[in-house]
Order: C-alpha cells, then structure tokens, then sequence
C-alpha cells in the first residue's frame, strides 16, 4: 500500500506520440486492467442468457440468407428451444447431413466484448488537448471494431458450412478456420491505434512507470558509491545508460579517456576533482547525454 | 465556411444514420420468432441514445472548435 501511494507521489512521466502528450492517472491504468476483463465477461455473461438469444436468431437468419444467396444450398434457419441451444441450421437437400447448432461463441460477440472492454476502460490522458476528442474517437473505435468482427464472423460460416456442405468433416474445419478467423484481432489492435494510441501508449506508460523507481534507484546507489570510493561499477553504469553491453563495452573506453576517468577491472574510477560534476551528469533526467558530453570534451 | 457546411452535413448524415438503426430495430423486431425478441430493443434502444448523445456532443465540439479559431483570427487581424 505503501508503496502505491510512493507511485501516486512519483513525478508522472509524459510520453509524446503524434505531437500530443499522453499522461495518465495511476488510477485509470488499474482500472483497465481490472475493468476491462470483468467488463468484458460481464457483458459476455449477459449475451449467453436465454433473454439474449434474439442475438442468435439475428446472426443464424443473416447467415442462412447469404448461404443461399451465394451458395444456393437451400439451407433453413431452424427454431428449437433446448437447453443449451435454441436454433440451428438445416439442411433440407442434403438429408443425410445433420444439422449445426448453434451457440454463444457463434455468435463471435465473445471478441467483441473483449474490444468493448479494452476500448471503454482505455485511459484518458490528462492533457486537456489531447484528451479533447477522446469520446468520439472511442465510439468511432468501438462502433467499427465491432461491425468488422460481425462481418468477419459471419464469413466465417459461410465458409465453414459451405465446406460442409460439400463434404468435409465438421471436426477437421470448425476449429482450425475459427481459430484461422481470429486474425482479424490483430488488424483491429493496428485500427484501434490509429484511433485511440491511448491503448498501447498505455501499456508502454505502465512499463515506465514500473522501471522508473528501479532506475532512480541505480542512479541513487552509483551516486553513493561515486561519493564514497570516486567509483563507480561498469555494470551498473552500463544499465543506467541503457546500452547494450557490446557497444557498451566497445564505446566505454574511449568515452571515459575523453573524459578523463579510467577503468580498473569492472570499475570505472572517477578522479576527485571530477566526482562532482560527475554525480551531477549521472542524475539528470537522460544521464550522460552525447550532445552535453560532446561539448564538455570541446572546453 | 465550406470547412463547416462539410462538417453540417457530416453530423446530418450520422442523425440519419442513427434513426435509420432506430428503424431497422423497430422493424426487425416483429419479424423474430424467439422467444426474447424485444429484448433486442431494450438492449440497442439505449445504446441508440448514447451513440445519439455522443453525434450531439460532437456537433458541440466542432461548433465550439470553429468559434475558438474564429476568436484567435480576430485576435491575430
């Protein structure tokens, strides 16, 4: 608990994307991520209610038209109440094949509850500009992910049962073209970034939020160890400035020459005289920053 | 001028689509043999009304966005 209430007090990051600035409330990024699954079984939960199986009729009568519009297979959208399923399709031509039943999961609503549910509890940014328009950007989102993975859906089981029709087995393409469908997610995450970035933006913002106090952290114990013994580990120095350890260690020597450190073992080793101005590079926001060392080897 | 009559008919054509949906759930209604069948209205009959509400507070923001420019053009002149 205490520890949350050190992250409410922390200077919040701001993270710029498209000339606009993202910053968020800690509380906003929770509420996604609790929110957003128990939104989404929630609403998943009330579409598999008897009171929503109008939803079923829509979609098996949608496709029963289009399968003999395109396919011509004659086939029927057939109403029997059960208790796990209260409609299927028949195929009145083709006596020897048995009917699909239908349920929920059909319907393909389970996606888009799970979009519905990211897109509702993606956090606002506190910038008033960029938050201006969020609303209409959300429905626009919400309203054309949703009729895409209805389309798709649908398409689904044109194909699906126009296989069937023609012979194959059910158990060989209901899985592998339903699972083959779920391609369509990733085109929607690419399409709800065009529209609301405040998605992922968030994610990156909730990994920068948690590296943040791990980094400031390094820096406070290299600090202390530059103060104490002028010197500071190789290790830690190389994770403070973010560098990948072959260039690190290809850059490192020449860099701490030019700047009159040196390096003995795993350390590098700080003269008095420079400790300070040291310490003072070492806890700026981007640490050891090339433009400002350039200059400081010109002088 | 011909950026707000752009934007007029914009929200116009998103009205008529919006009662346009209010039509065909009306219509579609009758037609269903489950059981549950109105329910279809008490579930997209309000979802009609927010998406109502957020086409009215779209039209705001433009309004609003066209009388702020509007304001720092006379302030620039």
């Amino acid at each position: 608990m205490q520890r949350l209430k050190g992250l409410a007090n922390y200077k919040k990051p701001i993270i710029e994307f498209d000339e606009k600035k993202y910053i968020f409330s800690i509380r906003s990024l929770i509420l996604l991520a609790v929110g957003a699954p128990i939104s989404a079984y929630l609403i998943y939960l009330f579409f598999d209610l008897e009171i929503s199986y109008w939803l079923h009729e829509i979609v098996v009568k949608q496709t029963v038209y289009f399968l003999n519009l395109f396919l011509n297979m004659n086939a029927q959208a057939m109403y029997d109440p059960g208790p796990l399923y209260n409609w299927k399709f028949g195929f009145p031509d083709q006596p020897l094949l048995s009917p699909i039943y239908f349920e929920t999961f059909c319907t393909g609503v389970q996606a888009i509850v799970i979009f519905i549910g990211v897109i509702v509890f993606t956090p606002h940014s506190q910038d008033r500009d960029t938050k201006r328009d969020v609303i209409w950007r959300k429905t626009k989102a919400l309203i054309i992910s949703s009729i895409i993975f209805y389309v798709v859906n649908i398409i689904r089981m044109l194909i699906q049962i126009g296989l069937y029709y023609d012979g194959y087995a059910w158990v060989d393409i209901h899985f592998s073209i339903s699972a083959a469908s779920s391609f369509i997610a990733a085109i929607i995450v690419l399409l709800m970034h065009r529209w609301i970035p405040e998605f992922i933006i968030s994610i990156i913002y909730i990994g920068t939020l948690v590296s943040e106090p791990v980094k400031q952290k390094r820096k406070q114990n290299a600090k202390e160890t530059v103060s104490e013994s002028n010197k500071a580990k190789l290790k830690t120095m190389r994770k403070i400035l973010r560098m990948e350890k072959k260039t690190f260690s290809q850059d490192i020597s020449k860099w701490s020459k030019d700047l009159g450190y040196s390096i003995e073992g795993g350390y590098l080793i700080i003269p008095p005289d420079k400790k300070a101005d040291f310490i003072e590079q070492l806890m700026q926001v981007k640490p050891f920053k090339k433009s400002d060392l350039e200059k400081k080897i010109e002088k | 001028m011909e950026r707000i009559i752009k934007k007029k008919i914009l929200i116009w054509l998103l009205l008529s689509i919006n009662l346009l949906f209010a039509f065909i759930i009306g219509y579609t209604i009758p037609l269903l043999t489950s059981e549950s069948s109105t329910n279809l209205g008490f579930v997209m009959i309000p979802l009609l009304l927010i998406l109502n509400y957020i086409i009215i507070d779209r039209f705001h923001y433009h309004i609003k966005h066209t009388k702020d420019n509007e304001v720092k053009l006379d302030a620039e002149t």
